[in-house]
C-alpha cells in the first residue's frame, strides 16, 4: 500500500512538471529548401457539397497552376476558430475559413494575419462592403440568413419573421439552437424586430420564449435540419439561402424567401493562418479564391453569391439566390464584437431556456 | 536510498510510460487550466468550480448524465445477460457465429448507427409509424430529442460490451455446480437466482462498470439523438470548448465529471464486495 501510494506521488509530481513544460514541444521548422518540390498548403472547408464544390473549382486548379499540393481539413467555423487558437504560434493549418464572424475573433486574439496587398490583387474586383476588415481576408462569398420553407406544405411564401410564428405551422418550426451560427443570428434578429439589439438582447430572448411552443424541435446542425425536412416534421425555419440551395439540388422541396424587415448578410471569407510558413501561397490561394470565374463556378454549384462585381450569374440561378452588390448591401449586418463578448453569458441563458 | 525494482515493475514501465504521455499528462493539464481564467490575464481561480457547484443548470446536466448512464447500464445489463447465457448455453457450433452477430454492430461507427435511429425515432419515423397503425397511440410521441431517445440508442450501442464481458464468464461456468442444485431439489428459478447469478457477480460488475464509464462520457449519442435539449457533461465539454472557447471551464466540467464517477465507482465497488465475498476488486 505504501509503496503504491509513493508510486502515485512521484506520478502526480512528474505529471504536474512534464504539465508545466510540455506547452513549447511542438516540432519546429520545415523543409524549405527544395525548390523544385511541390508548395505545400493546408486550407480549412466545411465539408460536404461545399467541399466538394471547392476541391473542384478552387483547389484543383489552383494545385496545377501553382504547382501545389492542397491539403484540405473539414472543419466548421467555430471548429476551425478553436483548432487554430489550439495551435496558436505553430499552425498546422495556413488558411482557414469562416462564415459566422468568427474573423473578428480570430483578428482580436491575433490568430490570423492581415493578408499581403502586392498578392491579393483581386480585391480591387470586389464589392466595397465585402472587405469585412480592413487589411484582412475579404468575403470571397455571402448568402442570406431568410426563411427556408417546404413549397408542397407552406402555401403561402412567408414574406415577414412573424410568418414563424403563425398558427398553422405550429408544431412544426425548425429553431435553431445558438451554438449554431444561423441560431445565434436569428436571436439577434429577434431582439431587432423587438426594439432590441446586440447590447439590448432581452427582446431577443423574450421573442424566442414565445416561439419554443411552436417549435418541432430545437435544430443543432445542417444535417438535423435537412432530416427533419425530410421527414416533414419541419416544414418552415429561419436559416440561410445556401442551404437552401442545397436542399432543394438534393430534390428536396425547399423554397427560400428574404422576409420584408430584412434578411441577415453572411460572409463567408478565408484567412491567413498567423504565423504560417506558407504566407506566400496562402495569400495566392486567397487571391485566387476572388477570381471572377471561380467565384462563378463555385457559385453555380453551392448557391453562394459572388463577391467580385464582374461575375454574371446564371439566370437559373440569380432566380433562386440572392445577389449581387445591391442585395448584399441591404443585408443586415451584425456587430461581431458585442456578440463574440455576450455569446457566452447568452449561450448559458438560451441553454437554461430550451434544456429540459 | 536503495531502490529495490523487482522484475515485474519492469515489464510495467512501457505500458505505463504510454500512459504517463497520453493520459495522465493531458490530465494534468487539463487539472491545472481548470483553475485558470481563460481571459484575459490568466489569474488563478475557484469559480469556475463554485460555478458549476452553484448552478442549478449545470447540478442537472450532471445528474441527467448520471442518470442516462446508470439506466443504460442497467438496461444494457438485464438484456445482456440474457442474451450473453442463451449464447453461453447454445450449441457450441452456433455460439462463435451468435457472438459474431453481437459484434457486427461494432463495425459500424457510432454516428452511422445513430443516424439510422434518428430516421427510426422521428415523429414520422417506423416507430410512431407502427405504433399509429396500431392504434397504440393516437398523435406521435417524442422519443427523438429527448433522454429516453439517448438510452434506447445508447443502449443498442454499448449491448456489445456488456456481452463480451458477460458471455466468457457465464460460457466458462461449470454446468455441474447448477446440476447439483437441480439435484438437491432448486427449482431452475431458484438455481439461477442462488447460482448462477452470484457466480457471474464479477462479470455483471465488470459490465455495467464498463458500460457506465463508457455511457457517461459519450459524445455522439446525446449530440445526436439527444440534440441541444438535452445537453450531458460531454456535449456541454465540446460547447464550452468549441463554440465559447472558454477552456478553464470546459476543463473544470471535465474534472468534475472524473471526481464524481471515481465517487460512484468506488461506492459501487464497496457496495459489491459486501454482497460477494470475492468481490468486484478493482
Amino acid at each position: 500500500m505504501k509503496k503504491i501510494s509513493r508510486l502515485l506521488m512521484l506520478m502526480m509530481a512528474s505529471m504536474l512538471i512534464l504539465a508545466a513544460c510540455s506547452k513549447d514541444d511542438k516540432e519546429e521548422g520545415n523543409s524549405s529548401n527544395e525548390a523544385s518540390e511541390k508548395r505545400k498548403l493546408v486550407v480549412s472547408s466545411f465539408g460536404g457539397d461545399y467541399e466538394a464544390a471547392q476541391m473542384e473549382v478552387l483547389v484543383k486548379p489552383f494545385e496545377e497552376e501553382f504547382n501545389a499540393e492542397v491539403e484540405v481539413v473539414t472543419l466548421y467555423s467555430a471548429d476551425a476558430l478553436a483548432r487554430i487558437k489550439a495551435q496558436k504560434g505553430s499552425p498546422e493549418i495556413d488558411v482557414v475559413q469562416f462564415s459566422g464572424g468568427q474573423e473578428i475573433q480570430a483578428i482580436n486574439e491575433e490568430l490570423v494575419e492581415e493578408i499581403d496587398s502586392s498578392i491579393v490583387k483581386n480585391i480591387s474586383g470586389i464589392y466595397e462592403s465585402a472587405v469585412l476588415e480592413e487589411g484582412y481576408g475579404p468575403a470571397m462569398a455571402f448568402d442570406a440568413l431568410g426563411i427556408l420553407y417546404n413549397i408542397d406544405l407552406v402555401k403561402d411564401v412567408p414574406t415577414s419573421w412573424k410568418d414563424l410564428w403563425k398558427e398553422e405551422y405550429k408544431g412544426n418550426v425548425g429553431v435553431i439552437d445558438i451554438s449554431n451560427t444561423f441560431g445565434l443570428q436569428f436571436l439577434v434578429m429577434n431582439a431587432l424586430l423587438n426594439e432590441g439589439n446586440e447590447d439590448n438582447i432581452d427582446p431577443g430572448f423574450s421573442s424566442i420564449e414565445t416561439l419554443l411552443p411552436h417549435a418541432s424541435s430545437i435544430v443543432g446542425t445542417t444535417p438535423d435540419l435537412g432530416n427533419l425536412f425530410a421527414q416533414e416534421e419541419v416544414v418552415i425555419a429561419p436559416y440561410d439561402s445556401g442551404y437552401a440551395f442545397n436542399f432543394s439540388k438534393q430534390g428536396q422541396p425547399i423554397g427560400f424567401s428574404i422576409p420584408e424587415e430584412g434578411g441577415m448578410a453572411i460572409f463567408i471569407n478565408m484567412q491567413v493562418v498567423k504565423g504560417t510558413k506558407n504566407s506566400e501561397l496562402a495569400n495566392e490561394f486567397i487571391n485566387y479564391s476572388l477570381r471572377p470565374e471561380v467565384q462563378k463556378a463555385f457559385a453555380e454549384k453551392t448557391g453562394f453569391s459572388p463577391t467580385n462585381k464582374d461575375v454574371k450569374i446564371s439566370v437559373d440561378l440569380a432566380e433562386v439566390i440572392p445577389h449581387g452588390e445591391e442585395v448584399m448591401d441591404s443585408l443586415i449586418k451584425l456587430d461581431w464584437n458585442t456578440i463574440n463578448e455576450n455569446k457566452a453569458e447568452w449561450t448559458e441563458r438560451w441553454s437554461k431556456l430550451i434544456s429540459q | 536510498m536503495k531502490l529495490k525494482l523487482s522484475p515485474h515493475w519492469i515489464l510495467l514501465i512501457p505500458g505505463m510510460a504510454m500512459m504517463l504521455f497520453f493520459f495522465i499528462v493531458p490530465l494534468g493539464q487539463i487539472f491545472i487550466i481548470s483553475f485558470f481564467k481563460s481571459q484575459p490575464d490568466g489569474a488563478f481561480t475557484l469559480e469556475n468550480y463554485s460555478k458549476f457547484l452553484t448552478d442549478s443548470h449545470y447540478l442537472k446536466i450532471l445528474w441527467r448524465t448520471i442518470w442516462i448512464g446508470f439506466v443504460t447500464s442497467i438496461v444494457c445489463l438485464v438484456l445482456g445477460y440474457f442474451l450473453s447465457y442463451g449464447i453461453a448455453r447454445a450449441k457450441a457450433k452456433y455460439q462463435n457465429f451468435l457472438l459474431l452477430l453481437v459484434i457486427l454492430p461494432l463495425l459500424t461507427s457510432a454516428v452511422v448507427r445513430n443516424f439510422g435511429w434518428m430516421v427510426i425515432m422521428g415523429k414520422k419515423g417506423l416507430i410512431n409509424e407502427t405504433l399509429l397503425a396500431l392504434h397504440i397511440i393516437s398523435s406521435p410521441i417524442e422519443i427523438l430529442y429527448t433522454p429516453l431517445g439517448v438510452i434506447i440508442a445508447m443502449t443498442h450501442v454499448l449491448l456489445p460490451f456488456m456481452v463480451l464481458v458477460l458471455y466468457p464468464i457465464l460460457s466458462s461456468m461449470d454446468l455441474n455446480i447448477e446440476h447439483a442444485s437441480e439435484n438437491l431439489g432448486a427449482s431452475p428459478f431458484k438455481t439461477f437466482w442462488l447460482v448462477t447469478i452470484p457466480l457471474s457477480l464479477p462479470g455483471i460488475f465488470a459490465g455495467t462498470l464498463l458500460v457506465f464509464s463508457i455511457a457517461i462520457s459519450f459524445y455522439i449519442t446525446p449530440a445526436l439523438i439527444g440534440g441541444p435539449k438535452v445537453p450531458v457533461m460531454a456535449t456541454e465539454i465540446y460547447n464550452q470548448t468549441m463554440n465559447l472557447l472558454n477552456w478553464s471551464y470546459a476543463s473544470s466540467i471535465a474534472v468534475i465529471l472524473l471526481i464524481a464517477v471515481l465517487l460512484i465507482i468506488s461506492i459501487y465497488n464497496k457496495m459489491l464486495s459486501k454482497v460477494s465475498n470475492q468481490g468486484g476488486g478493482l
